[in-house]
């Protein structure tokens, strides 16, 4: 099994004004999308992220407050996994409930010694 | 490091939970900002909505309600302190709000989950407002108390969401001219109030139990929500009126036997073949419970009738068991009450199976001057089971036909077509 880890961007944080309703429906999907890498034996492991934060930048080490990206690109969650190849990693990545509000996921193998 | 998900799964997330979070929050945070402010309200909520997805979505907290209300305090204590010059919060909350001594226990305090009950119900007192349609007024109920969109309470209510909308935003220049949420004592049991919330909440069982939704014949829903929030009145002394203990014993009656009422292809059973053992019989005994409590007072009122007429059904072992004379009297005092056609037929009905179907037939033709029942499919439907029990088969069969074409659903529509067969084949 290779390691990979998956950054997620915009998604759900692009639709403002979901119902109550909608925004428990899509929790639902991400938790039957998660529970399913956890039973076939992925070993998902995530963080969240606060959705604010800082950047620092250049030679000068500038720290800037809050959002840095455009929401479609504003990093909304990272997740390490286990799978077979990339191939494999990337159609996981497929099924992903971000793609309904337009978020991306950028799939990357995890060096190993 | 990444932490490995753990325990907190999707089970955490029960039923409904943000829609009665949304619920519960907004009638928090409007009981301190004041119902002029129910915008800065819902948007805080949905602030903390919107949180909880992102935060959620990798691995639920262990308490979703406590992690929810903890955002929405974070967000309320930022909304009143920076408002605290420029903005006016609830009247009977300013001075708390104002000063930094008591502001987070103000806070908190309305947002306990302690205060929930008493939260909602002066919420619900105050969405009823007597200038508003009772339309209007149940809207209202659906998007605050319960927290649904203005597009699903247009699919629930079978119109546009811009007629939604509108009566949302007569809802929000009415709540406007408020400066707190109406007092939860109330003036007694004559207070109007109370009869205006029971109105509503009649009206939202009612368009769960009876509604005209072509492809979902229950709600079950709007009919949980209606009881729900009524629970809400007779759990408090104050608000416990007979009436409103009438009410929750008539809806109970009623949603214990919504399971009897559709068979397995989502076709309407007739009462006599609906199989009573699927029955509810602990809500049953809960509607007694309310209906034994409701006795109290001078009032007999139209609330107190219906339980009954819905009582001696749940009670009935059979449907030739069933005390149709007693049903009879309950139909006439309901009928001096509230001498509405639908009454009035529902009353032929019940004297045809009390054994009068030729006064029945009479009463029922006589029905049909009245402009409400002509498109009726019920109406048809009924004068159908009439003609069905006084032995005369073709116009039975054709009532029927009749009805089957006015049906407001394909459930309906099978339902009376099955009868109208029914009459061939015997």
């Amino acid at each position: 099994m290779a390691k990979f880890v998956y950054v997620f961007r915009g998604g759900a944080v692009l639709q403002k004004g979901l119902s109550a309703t909608g925004l428990q429906d899509h929790l639902k999907l991400w938790g039957a999308w998660m529970g399913e890498l956890a039973k076939q034996g992925h070993q998902p492991a995530g963080q969240r992220v606060q959705l604010s934060g800082r950047t620092i930048r250049g030679k000068n080490k500038v720290v800037t407050d809050g959002p840095y990206a455009e929401l479609k690109d504003l990093i909304t969650g990272h997740l390490a996994i286990e799978a077979a190849s990339l191939d494999v990693a990337t159609e996981l990545a497929r099924q992903c409930p971000i793609f309904l509000f337009d978020g991306s996921v950028e799939v990357r193998p995890v060096l190993e010694n | 490091m990444a932490e490995p998900v753990a325990s907190g799964g999707p089970e955490l997330l029960v039923e409904s939970l943000f829609r009665h979070e949304s619920g519960r929050l907004v009638a928090a945070l409007t009981r301190l900002f004041g119902p002029h402010n129910l915008q800065l309200a819902e948007d805080v909520v949905q602030e903390a909505l919107e949180c909880a997805l992102e935060a959620w979505k990798f691995q639920m907290p262990d308490n979703p309600t406590a992690w929810l209300t903890k955002v929405a305090r974070n967000r309320a204590l930022d909304v009143v302190r920076r408002g605290a010059i420029e903005r006016r919060f609830a009247d009977d909350y300013r001075s708390q709000l104002a000063s930094e001594w008591t502001l987070a226990a103000t806070v908190e305090e309305s947002l306990a989950e302690a205060s929930t009950a008493e939260n909602q119900l002066r919420m619900m007192l105050t969405l009823c407002q007597p200038q508003l349609s009772e339309e209007t007024q149940v809207t209202l109920i659906l998007k605050w108390l319960c927290g649904f969109a203005s597009s699903e309470i247009a699919a629930a209510f079978l119109c546009s969401e811009e007629t939604i909308d509108k009566r949302l935003q007569r809802g929000r220049t009415a709540l406007r001219q408020l400066g707190s949420l109406a007092p939860a004592t109330t003036g007694g049991p004559e207070d109007p109030r109370l009869g205006a919330v029971l109105r509503a909440l009649y009206l939202l069982f009612n368009e769960g139990y009876h509604g005209s939704h072509p492809s979902m014949p229950t709600r079950v829903v709007l009919c949980e929500e209606a009881m729900r929030l009524c629970a809400l009145m007779t759990e408090k002394s104050d608000s416990a009126t007979p009436q409103a203990h009438a009410l929750m014993a008539m809806m109970c009656f009623h949603f214990a036997r919504v399971a009897g009422r559709i068979d397995a292809h989502g076709v309407y059973l007739p009462l006599a073949q609906q199989d009573r053992a699927v029955w509810d019989r602990a809500l049953i005994e809960r509607g007694l419970s309310h209906m034994g409590r409701s006795a109290r007072g001078p009032e007999l009122s139209a609330l107190h009738l219906e339980a009954a007429i819905a009582c001696q059904h749940c009670l009935a072992p059979s449907l030739s068991a069933t005390d149709w004379d007693a049903i009879l009297v309950l139909y006439d005092l309901l009928y001096e009450r509230n001498a509405s056609p639908v009454i009035a037929l529902n009353r032929a009905l019940v004297r045809a199976f009390a054994g009068d179907p030729v006064r029945a037939l009479d009463e029922a033709v006589e029905l049909e001057q009245e402009a409400v029942l002509a498109r009726y499919p019920f109406y048809w439907a009924a004068c159908g089971e009439i003609h069905a029990l006084a032995d005369h088969r073709d116009e039975a069969r054709r009532c029927y036909q009749k009805a089957a074409t006015l049906a407001r659903s394909p459930a309906e529509e099978a339902a009376f077509r099955r009868r109208a067969a029914a009459q061939q084949i015997n």
